[in-house]
């Protein structure tokens, strides 16, 4: 056990931090879920790509750096540092990147990698439908095999950068007459394709962060399809996984915020109510051991172990934690804490108030709480399943 | 707006009141008057927490007859049968002052048994038994939990046969408390197998000296004895049924209503929120006085505010099964969820609050709370399981009062 | 940066499960709680024949001379068994503070004596009101304002305070300082004080974890066999959540430990921050699997005759010695928080 960072790992944070501090744009640019902001945090991936950065962990030759496990937390650790603008093609570059380099084939890694690296391809997801949210294996959208293409019917709803992406991966279904999460396929689709509409939807925040796509009489190559087909269930699996466990989450963004509510306690904690002292001592030391976890997981998939089912506990670990830290946030605010940006009186720009609206979701994407729980209770502790 | 109304009579506002009647505060007073002459540290003792209620020593059944003979024990029964026809709340304040100091309780005998006889006994019953208890002389234990039968009371499967003009009883029952004390066994019992499992179990009067019942002892971690009772084809004539065949369910479904709130009282709650604030005021730690340090203060303060809602809780089983209707089975299962999950929370708090020496037992020297942390933390951690885990509370409060779908 | 154990600590680990599965049975445990002093003089020459009770003993005075990383896995393993043995007061915190303060004439016969598994010790620090396993300690290193003593049990008076614990045999300590004591007085004592502390503190949230790990894997094996309502109560969403937010607990409190214990060893500057997060990540954690291991065993686990009480007891009182959630976290906070 050593946890000094070698002189390797820290030469390659050197390296970040001077990249980040002399790139990441002083004013941040608007929200992603507006045209305009979207645009922004496009260009903003085009430069991070320029820079090498976008991606560190792929392979070179697609764009990344090849950095290992430690050296992307590093490298995260400094993004959040930096105060660099959020990821607007994170679904590409942390879900369906790593999903396609281990199972798609090589044209697909040659096709689709470079534009998602680049940002000139920003993807978004479609896995939930109106009547598959938590039951994801009920999904009813179906592909249908004509010559070499897939005719795609039905609807997909809550895909997160759906009001303005230009890709969309989700699962289909190819044969009608298998149960559940068989008979399921993992398919690419251009957002531009005839017969594809997307109508956006307003989130809490009044921004349309999601959409629902409506796919009818949808054409898409079969070279779109990753993995096998009606094999898409497990596709899906290693690509949730990512999503749930380390790629989606890192821990930097946490202890971000934890230094920031620390310093917003020494800023305004002296008038609030000292009780609130021992939640943010709290909220310090989740992040804090979100971190350890992390790097421990890391450490043993460094070592040849693997992450299964254990990737729900670090979903719920970071979708609770968020929240509580913006609750505790926003307690300390007292009568500020409803004010939004606008407001003169606002604190950090209403920030804790965007936080905390954008925590709330998170309890409930990337698959609920309560389907996490069932997987630590199904896949790590062998209870018996529910009838 | 308001010329539109000129003229009209308003309504009247509903009648909500959260003060006692001066005849009740009398009532009350009366009681603490009557427990100061009786009082006897054999009789009353606190640090049993929760098993203090259970009359199982001679000086406690005699106390109890004392209170039998006050008239106290029938308050709620109907004159016919001896009692005074008076409101559920005197029955309440009188079981609430007992459990405060630690006494034996009314729950069992006037509550579940003679209640559930009152209402669906036959004659003989009630001539036999209701005497009996409003002068408490004699005790009971109930008998519905089984090895396999649990949360899921309903599988009960000890089995009653048809013999002549009584029953064969056979199984087993266990977690019953007062076995090895009490002279009648409270019991149910299968007497159609081939119903669904709630409309085959009937109830049984079976006297604890029957041939055929051997009574084993199961010690607790809180320290107190309960049983196993084993059934060895033992005897019941059809005299002993309680009310309907194949009902047996039923009765003990609302009679659980009512053990709720009568089994988990609120006083003793009170009583230890006084023990742990007094510990407070009086304390200081690193020459600072405890009470200044607002984290305790807060905690203080959020604990008494849920012991209030806790109280009123309970009142508002008690205000609703006064006005007749059906049993408040889902109030009773609010008040029992809400109360008994911050039993725990107060025990918690108390062993947080009292420090390293929490641990220390009662009757041991330097103890904080005289050990009383230490003895609330033991017992309270039962009565999220006992008389329906919380998990059951929950799934009736789902089912029953936000009309979800049942699960199973 | 590797947040691993080497091949050796796994291998210790290995070596002490396999001994206690045999030698530390449910049974052996509630022999020790009826038994005169709580714990068992065999046992404890077969831990030192497996070099436990030396394992913090430098290889000079005879011990194996491993550091904090073998101990914490030893002590996991000691939670999960609930060895009723003084490891905690004898190897965790008496052996390293007497290499630390003690002469080398006291040091030599003491740390060889534990190492043989003849002798136990007993600590006793100022803010700590009562020391364990008093009664059966050959020696007593005890804290008096900025001094440290090491005094022989004949110089001392006990008060028993029993624990619901009952291999936990704590007491009160009265006793005079004399010259003929004094193991350190001024700076060097207070340093001592302040490490000893810290061992103990992540001695125990060593152990926490451990028990921890054993409260749920008997609630998920009561959940998978107990049958309610025509099928296992671990098929009750009820029943799974409140089992996986257990085990969420206790996998991040883990790492935490073994920080902490890194810390130690190495002797980081951050050391007190460090063991205090963990002692607080693990109390939490084992309050936790204790509450949610009897709710799930419901009214059996509340009986004297199961196993359960073993380790649930021990969790409740681990959770409030060596300092609660709340003190360790006050810890933190006045590292970590500027003053507002």
């Amino acid at each position: 056990m050593d946890l000094d960072f070698t002189p390797h790992e820290e030469e390659f944070r050197r390296i970040a931090r001077s990249w980040l501090e002399d790139n990441v744009p002083a004013a941040p640019p608007a929200s992603m879920d507006t045209a305009e902001g979207f645009e922004q945090h496009r260009a903003w991936e085009r430069e991070l790509s320029a820079g090498g950065w976008s991606a560190v962990s792929w392979p070179v030759e697609y764009g990344g750096q090849g950095a290992n496990l430690i050296e992307w937390l590093v490298f995260e650790e400094e993004y959040y540092r930096a105060g660099a603008p959020g990821r607007v093609n994170q679904n590409g570059i942390f879900l369906l990147g790593p999903t396609i380099i281990e199972i798609g084939t090589d044209e697909q890694k040659a096709r689709f990698l470079p534009p998602m690296a680049s940002g000139d391809e920003i993807w978004c997801q479609g896995w939930s439908e109106p009547d598959a949210g938590s039951d994801l294996a009920a999904i009813r959208s179906r592909a249908v095999r004509d010559g070499d293409d897939y005719v795609l019917d039905g609807q997909k709803t809550w895909c997160s950068r759906g009001a303005f992406g230009d890709w969309m991966f989700g699962l289909f279904r190819t044969d009608p007459a298998a149960e559940r999460h068989r008979g399921l396929t993992f398919i690419l689709v251009p957002m531009d394709a005839d017969g594809v509409t997307v109508r956006p939807i307003a989130q809490l925040d009044g921004e349309t962060g999601f959409a629902e796509v409506f796919l009818e009489d949808v054409r898409v190559p079969a070279a779109n399809v990753v993995g096998e087909k009606d094999r898409g269930w497990a596709v899906a699996m290693a690509t949730a996984g990512f999503e749930r466990g380390l790629s989606l989450r890192s821990p930097a963004r946490y202890t971000e915020t934890a230094g920031r509510l620390v310093d917003l306690f020494g800023r305004v904690g002296g008038t609030a109510d000292p009780a609130l002292r021992g939640e943010v001592v709290q909220s310090w030391m989740d992040a804090e051991a979100y971190r350890l976890h992390t790097y421990w997981t890391v450490s043993r998939l460094i070592d040849g172990g693997a992450i299964g089912a254990e990737s729900s506990l670090n979903k719920l670990w970071w979708s609770e934690m968020d929240v509580r830290m913006h609750e505790t946030a926003l307690r300390l605010l007292g009568p500020s804490a409803e004010l939004v940006e606008q407001a003169p009186g606002a604190v950090d720009d209403g920030r804790w108030l965007d936080g905390f609206l954008f925590a709330l979701a998170g309890p409930i994407y990337a698959g609920t709480n309560e389907v996490q729980r069932n997987v630590v209770a199904d896949r790590v502790l062998s209870l018996p399943r529910s009838s | 707006m308001a010329p539109a109304l000129a003229g009209a009579t308003l309504p009247r506002e509903p009648h909500l009141d959260f003060e006692l009647s001066a005849e009740q505060v009398a009532f009350r007073e009366e009681v603490e008057r009557f427990l100061d002459e009786n009082d006897d540290p054999e009789v009353f003792d606190v640090t049993r927490e929760n098993m203090a209620q259970i009359v199982d020593t001679p000086k406690k059944r005699a106390f109890m007859r004392k209170v039998g003979d006050r008239g106290w024990l029938g308050i709620t029964w109907p004159k016919e049968w001896g009692g005074q026809e008076s409101d559920g709340v005197y029955e309440y304040l009188l079981n609430e002052a007992l459990a405060r100091r630690g006494g034996p309780q009314i729950g069992k005998g006037v509550g579940i048994i003679g209640k559930t006889i009152l209402a669906h006994g036959n004659d003989r019953l009630k001539k036999e038994f209701l005497p009996k208890i409003l002068r408490n002389e004699v005790e009971f234990a109930v008998g519905y939990s089984e090895p396999d039968a649990g949360s899921d009371a309903a599988s009960m499967k000890l089995r009653a046969t048809r013999d002549g003009d009584g029953w064969r009883l056979n199984g087993q029952k266990t977690w019953t408390t007062s076995a090895h004390f009490a002279e009648w066994y409270w019991v149910g019992a299968r007497t159609d197998p081939d119903a669904p499992k709630h409309r085959g179990i009937t109830l049984f009067l079976v006297p604890l000296d029957q041939p055929g019942i051997t009574i084993n002892g199961i010690w607790t971690m809180g320290d107190e004895r309960t049983n196993d009772v084993f059934f060895d084809d033992v005897w019941v004539s059809d005299d002993y049924v309680v009310g309907e065949l194949n009902r047996g369910f039923q009765y003990i479904s609302e009679a659980l209503d009512l053990e709720r709130f009568t089994m988990f009282t609120f006083s003793p709650m009170e009583q230890r929120m006084e023990v742990l604030r007094d510990f407070v005021a009086a304390e200081t730690r690193d020459d600072k006085r405890l009470g200044d340090d607002p984290v305790v203060r807060h905690e203080i303060a959020r604990l008494a505010t849920d012991c209030e809602v806790a109280r009123v809780l309970g009142l508002r089983v008690v205000a609703k099964s006064m006005k007749g209707g059906p049993p408040p089975t889902t109030e009773s299962s609010e008040y029992k969820l809400f109360a008994t999950e911050l039993s725990k929370r107060l025990a918690d708090a108390s062993m947080d609050i009292g420090g390293p020496g929490s641990q220390l037992r009662v009757h041991t020297e330097d103890a904080p709370m005289g050990g009383r942390a230490e003895s609330t933390y033991r017992y309270t951690v039962i009565d999220t399981i006992g008389g329906g885990a919380s998990e059951i509370q929950k799934n009736i409060i789902a089912r029953r009062k936000l009309g979800l779908p049942k699960n199973f | 940066m590797r947040f691993a154990f080497d091949e050796d600590h796994v291998l210790f680990r290995t070596a002490v499960r396999e001994f206690l599965d045999k030698e530390c049975t449910p049974a052996d445990i509630r022999a020790a709680w009826s038994s005169h002093r709580g714990w068992s003089a065999d046992r404890w020459t077969k831990l030192a024949a497996l070099g436990v009770t030396g394992l913090t003993v430098p290889e000079s005075h005879g011990g194996l001379g491993m550091d904090e990383l073998s101990l914490v896995l030893v002590l996991e393993e000691s939670g999960r068994a609930g060895l009723p043995e003084p490891i905690v007061d004898t190897t965790a915190v008496g052996a390293p503070l007497l290499v630390e303060v003690a002469p080398d004439d006291l040091r030599e016969r003491w740390l060889r004596a534990v190492t043989a598994g003849q002798a136990v010790l007993g600590v006793g620090l100022a803010g700590l009101p009562y020391v364990d396993h008093a009664g059966s300690a050959d020696l007593l290193l005890l804290q008096r304002g900025d001094e440290l003593h090491a005094v022989p049990p004949d110089q001392v008076t006990l008060f028993e305070q029993p624990s619901l614990d009952r291999a936990r045999r704590l007491a009160s300590v009265e006793w005079e300082p004399g010259a003929g004591t004094l193991l350190a007085d001024g700076g060097r004592a207070a340093a001592a004080v302040e490490s000893a502390f810290d061992r103990g503190a992540l001695a125990t949230a060593a152990e926490l974890l451990g028990v921890s790990q054993q409260l749920i894997n008997l609630a998920v094996e009561h959940a998978r066999h107990r049958v309610q309502f025509g099928q296992p109560i671990g098929a009750f969403q009820a029943v799974k959540h409140m089992l996986a937010d257990a085990l969420l607990k206790l996998e991040l409190a883990r790492p935490v430990v073994y920080r902490a214990a890194y810390s130690v060893a190495r002797g980081m500057p951050e050391r007190a921050l460090d063991v205090s997060m963990a002692k607080a990540y693990a109390s939490d954690a084992a309050t936790l699997a204790c509450r949610v291991a009897l709710q799930t065993h419901g009214a059996i686990g509340y009986t004297w005759e199961h196993d359960l009480q073993l380790w649930m007891k021990r969790g409740w009182a681990l959770a409030a010695a060596w300092g609660d959630t709340a003190w360790h976290r006050a810890r933190v906070g006045a590292a970590v928080l500027p003053v507002p």
